[in-house]
């Protein structure tokens, strides 16, 4: 009988059976048949995962912003006078964010969301993004143009989804207005595509994202 | 090689971003190879992929060294969500030798256990044991971890009732076990 606990444990570590409902004595057994089959899986040859996968996971495993609201805030105007510096040259674009970053406490009553889409967790950013969802209106400021050839494409990912969703290409120019709505964590991505948008309804060169924060 | 897998999870599981990354860099081919011959779909086996990956991120502070592997801990995570898929999605058109695969060939793809190139001890014994049970209890063991066959799936496959399959299943694994113990 204690031979057949071990057997039990075999059939759920190779998914016969579900785990989901073994007794919490016998998780321990089935880790051990984890560990006695793990090998096999060590003998197939390996194969390369698509390049946007990680961008995906990178995603998912996103900070929750919702319980630092002021904290992040905080941070984003760190990095907007990074990027303020990068961007001196283009008057426009710094007069949208000298506003931006002078008016910290908008309307009052308004909800505004702000994203800052970065290359990576702690770099400059790439772009900032502000939105009313009273309004559906989300102001798009990328930082520079992208190289000759190429567009910038703006993609979402809603909240609780993971395949990415276009939202169109921006203009070449500076600041790009569109409108569509945002909620809280919602994240949203740049991509760098050929001249006239991903030909595959995905991303091709996923470049920036940032998860979309409330500023109070 | 293990150790170092077991140092990034140990920084994984102090929200390390840049060891994550290189945890990604070291065992995502590996993972991706699990999850593929799982799901026999590209587009399922990155979803289990990247629900693997979540997973490691999120529980990187259970794992225990002491306990077993750093790349045993990854391969089960990422077979539990290819398994999900799969029981959730169904497979891809390639599952059970449809599409352009001989039947036959589902099993001739399966590595050569009795020539184990990767040869670590554990390998070894794994390989010489279950190259002592009968061919076709070792062609279900094996059917069941790599492609994730039910017991439903051996039946249509083995043209018998699930409870003998389940039978077969139970002695060829008592076998094993008392092999692998032995």
């Amino acid at each position: 009988m204690k031979d057949d606990r071990h057997i039990d444990a075999a059939e759920r570590a190779l998914g016969l059976d579900p785990r989901a409902t073994e007794a919490p004595g016998d998780a321990a057994l089935t880790a051990a048949w984890d560990e006695r089959f793990a090998p096999l899986a060590g003998l197939l040859p390996p194969v390369e995962p698509p390049e946007g996968l990680w961008t995906r996971i990178e995603a998912a495993i996103a900070p929750e912003p919702r319980s630092a609201d002021v904290l992040e805030f905080n941070a984003l105007r760190r990095r907007a006078s990074v990027w303020r510096t990068v961007a001196a040259g283009a008057a426009a674009v710094a007069a949208m964010l000298a506003i931006w970053v002078a008016a910290p406490k908008p309307v009052p009553e308004a909800e505004k969301y702000v994203a800052v889409v970065t290359h990576d967790e702690n770099g400059q950013a790439g772009l900032i993004i502000e939105i009313e969802p009273a309004t559906g209106r989300a102001t798009v400021i990328p930082v520079t143009a992208p190289p000759a050839g190429n567009s910038y494409e703006m993609w979402t990912i809603p909240v609780g989804g993971t395949t990415p969703v276009s939202l169109g290409l921006l203009p070449q120019n500076a600041v790009a207005r569109a409108n569509f709505t945002a909620a809280p964590d919602q994240l949203f991505a740049i991509s760098l595509e050929p001249e006239g948008g991903s030909p595959t309804g995905q991303p091709t060169q996923p470049l920036y994202h940032g998860r979309v924060v409330r500023v109070d | 090689m293990d150790a170092d897998l077991s140092k990034l999870l140990a920084n994984v599981a102090r929200r390390d971003r840049a060891a994550f990354r290189a945890l990604y860099a070291a065992q995502s081919s590996k993972l991706f190879a699990v999850t593929l011959r799982m799901c026999r779909d590209r587009a399922i086996a990155e979803d289990a992929l990247q629900d693997a990956f979540v997973e490691i991120w999120r529980k990187a502070e259970t794992f225990d060294p002491a306990r077993g592997k750093a790349a045993a801990w990854m391969a089960t995570i990422a077979r539990n969500r290819s398994i999900d898929q799969i029981r959730r999605r169904g497979r891809g058109p390639t599952f059970g030798g449809g599409g352009d695969e001989g039947e036959a060939d589902i099993l001739a793809s399966i590595p050569d256990l009795t020539q184990p190139e990767d040869g670590g001890a554990e390998t070894l014994a794994l390989a010489q044991c279950l190259n002592r049970m009968d061919d076709r209890d070792r062609e279900m063991v094996l059917l069941a971890y790599y492609e994730g066959y039910s017991r439903e799936d051996l039946s249509a496959r083995y043209d018998a009732p699930v409870n003998t399959i389940k039978t077969w299943l139970r002695r060829g694994l008592a076998g094993l076990r008392a092999c692998l113990e032995g």
